[in-house]
């Protein structure tokens, strides 16, 4: 429960580092969509994570959604890890959408995700997928990269035993 | 101080002047150039220090977002590269502190989040920078830096800047008015040492040379046509000097002449004085030898001779002539009788003789005081007042005999005095004479002089004469004692001036004091105290 708090505030956060294509912002007063997708732990959360403050200078609106036809609209998107086994077809729906997707699967990145949800030594942190990000047209700022666990790009589906050595490498740093 | 700068040489002066002008200007400019280079640094410092935290700020607001402490903590630790940063904290927008780093103050939980900006404290300056996001504010950015510390810094650096260019240019000051100097001192120093010449030597021939143009150069041409004035001028005064020289001589010779003649005047006058006494005893003496001759003359010796003959007629019937002869009875009482007479004769002789002795001593005083009043003198003897009073009456007094006049003495009784016995009388003689003819000349008045004597003090002895005669008018009395100053148609006009003269020479004074013509006149002579060791 308290990882989902994170999430949430971390998911608010991502707004903040991330552009969307003019595309995304056509209608004008449109709010700005996050949707969630699978079993819902976190809509209220990111709700509350969010309060009044407005994305882009649009309201948030969290929506827990059941049909994929209607993740293409959305800006955001978080795929809970009850569809980990689904991931392909929910990431596919959305392919070239310019959604920011996040996951918490360990090969979210691997099946096209943008940003991945992973957890160190208890703590959540997150990773990212550049060639995902450039493929969607969204631009990542370098700080929410400077963030990010790195070595994730390299390979399409992380090992767990590559995840460790990555984070030894990040906090040796951190020092 | 000023006046000791004023009495400089104009060497120190000028050297003063550049000095203290370079320095001045110097300092000047220092404290402006410090003053702008502090304010520079100050701001500067402030700059700089905002410049770091909008850096930090912007490189922190993914750490902030995401609470990343290990990427905030590495934000801040970048900062180790400025020295001056002692102390960086970055505080969440609840309040909570994500990272810190160095000595730094955040507020705590409960407090008030200070205002953005910088804060001053005694040591440090605080800066408070907000870290945005858009619009969003994240948190905040606390920067603690050693202000003072690198402001001291700069303070040592700058002194010892100051005082490094002040000293070089002191010297090059130094250099180059000692270089200068000579432009101006130069020409004076020229002129000062011919007019050094010129005094040392009193050689007015002497010209200064001209060396420049300036004032100099003007200033030595009327100093050189000054000095031909001296020249021309002193010329002139040396021959008139020499002329004024002569003359006085001629004027001494003929004082000393007058003094010469003066002076056996008035021995003269003592003389005549003296012969006019001795005249006067010598009618007494005179009478007395006519009167002891006459007694000789009428003498009864012989009725001595006479009875002894008889007696020795007698010779063998002595006894019996004397008993019975009438003649004899008679001789025995005529014998008495005559020796008796003869007693008295001869204290008669003797009372006459006597007197003609007094005489006699009086003839040998009034000489021996002309041989005194006569004496070369110079050598000073220690006198009774009085009897110097007496000895100066005594001559004269036959004269105020003649004239009538009356002598008053109010003698109080006064020490010795130190003389020289010659002058004193003669000072004493002349003004007796004078009062003598100014009494003469007075109308029928009484004429009487009066003789004072008193203590004047410790040190001297008044003597004042007093007359009754025709006095002396105020504008005379200051001329009185003046060189060849008279009254009378007769006089000289030497008397009372050698007499003031004299009086002065033995330490005393002469002054005289006179309500006016007609009221009579007083003359004082001071005569110094004889001193203790002399008496």
């Amino acid at each position: 429960m308290r990882d989902y708090q994170k999430k949430a505030e971390f998911i608010a956060s991502f707004t903040r580092f991330v552009e969307w294509p003019e595309r995304k912002f056509a209608i004008p007063d449109a709010p700005f969509v996050i949707a969630v997708y699978g079993a819902d732990n976190i809509s209220s959360l990111i709700q509350e994570a969010f309060q009044e403050r407005q994305v882009k200078g649009r309201p948030v609106v969290v929506k827990h959604l059941l049909n994929k036809q209607e993740l293409r609209g959305c800006h955001m998107l978080f795929v809970s890890r009850s569809e980990k086994d689904r991931l392909g077809p929910i990431l596919g729906e959305v392919r070239r959408e310019n959604v920011l997707t996040v996951g918490e699967s360990e090969n979210f990145l691997g099946k096209g995700g943008v940003i991945n949800f992973v957890s160190v030594g208890g703590a959540v942190r997150f990773q990212i997928n550049p060639d995902a990000a450039a493929r969607e047209k969204l631009t990542i700022s370098s700080k929410l990269r400077q963030l990010a666990i790195p070595g994730s790009s390299s390979g399409l589906s992380p090992g767990a035993s590559e995840l460790r050595l990555s984070d030894t490498t990040r906090s040796a740093s951190a020092r | 101080m000023k006046e000791r700068v004023r009495n400089f040489p104009i060497k120190r002066k000028l050297r003063l002047v550049v000095l203290a002008t370079c320095t001045a200007a110097l300092c000047v400019a220092c404290t402006a150039l410090f003053a702008l280079q502090f304010y520079f640094f100050q701001r500067d410092f402030r700059r700089d220090l905002m410049a770091v935290a909008e850096i930090i700020a912007a490189n922190s607001t993914g750490a902030l977002s995401f609470n990343d402490e290990g990427a905030a903590q590495e934000n801040l630790a970048s900062l180790r590269a400025k020295p001056q940063i002692t102390g960086a904290a970055m505080v969440l927008s609840d309040g909570r502190t994500l990272a810190e780093a160095g000595r730094v103050k955040v507020p705590g939980p409960g407090e008030q989040t200070p205002t953005f900006g910088f804060h001053e404290t005694s040591d440090d300056i605080i800066y408070v920078h907000p870290i945005m996001l858009g619009d969003e504010r994240l948190g905040t950015l606390y920067l603690h830096a050693d202000y003072s510390r690198q402001a001291n810094k700069l303070h040592r650096l700058y002194a010892s800047i100051l005082v490094a260019v002040l000293s070089i240019s002191f010297l090059v000051a130094v250099f180059v008015s000692w270089r200068l100097e000579r432009v101006i001192l130069g020409p004076i120093q020229n002129l000062a040492e011919t007019a050094r010449q010129i005094t040392s030597r009193n050689d007015y021939s002497v010209r200064a040379t001209k060396v420049v143009d300036d004032e100099v150069g003007s200033f030595t041409d009327s100093f050189n046509s000054m000095l031909e004035q001296i020249q021309a001028r002193d010329d002139a005064l040396m021959h008139e000097i020499a002329e004024r020289k002569r003359a006085e001589e001629e004027l001494q010779r003929a004082q000393q002449q007058l003094i010469d003649a003066s002076r056996q005047a008035g021995m003269a006058e003592v003389a005549t004085g003296v012969l006019h006494n001795v005249g006067n005893v010598l009618n007494s003496v005179n009478v007395s030898a006519t009167l002891i001759a006459d007694r000789l003359n009428q003498s009864r010796t012989g009725n001595l001779a006479r009875a002894a003959a008889m007696l020795r007629e007698q010779n063998g019937k002595l006894v019996e002539f004397l008993t019975n002869d009438p003649k004899g009875k008679v001789l025995t009482s005529y014998i008495a009788e005559l020796s008796q007479y003869l007693e008295e004769e001869r204290l008669e002789a003797r009372t006459e003789i006597d007197l003609l002795t007094r005489n006699i001593e009086h003839i040998k005083d009034i000489v021996a005081m002309q041989q005194t009043y006569a004496r070369v003198s110079g050598t000073t003897e220690v006198l009774p007042t009085e009897s110097l009073i007496e000895d100066a009456l005594q001559l004269n007094a036959d004269s105020f005999n003649r004239h009538h006049i009356m002598v008053e003495r109010d003698f109080m009784p006064v020490p010795p005095v130190t003389v020289d016995k010659h002058k004193a009388l003669q000072i004493l003689i002349n003004i007796l004479r004078n009062a003598k003819h100014a009494m003469d000349d007075a109308d029928d008045n009484e004429k009487r002089l009066t003789i004072r004597t008193r203590q004047k003090d410790s040190q001297a002895v008044s003597i004042s004469i007093t007359d009754t005669g025709i006095g002396i008018a105020p504008e005379n009395l200051t001329r009185i004692f003046s060189h060849g100053f008279t009254t009378r148609k007769d006089g000289h006009g030497f008397g009372l001036h050698s007499a003031a003269l004299a009086a002065q020479q033995m330490g005393g004074r002469l002054s005289a004091q006179s309500d006016g013509p007609g009221r009579g006149a007083t003359f004082t002579f001071e005569l110094p105290l004889a001193t203790p060791a002399t008496k």
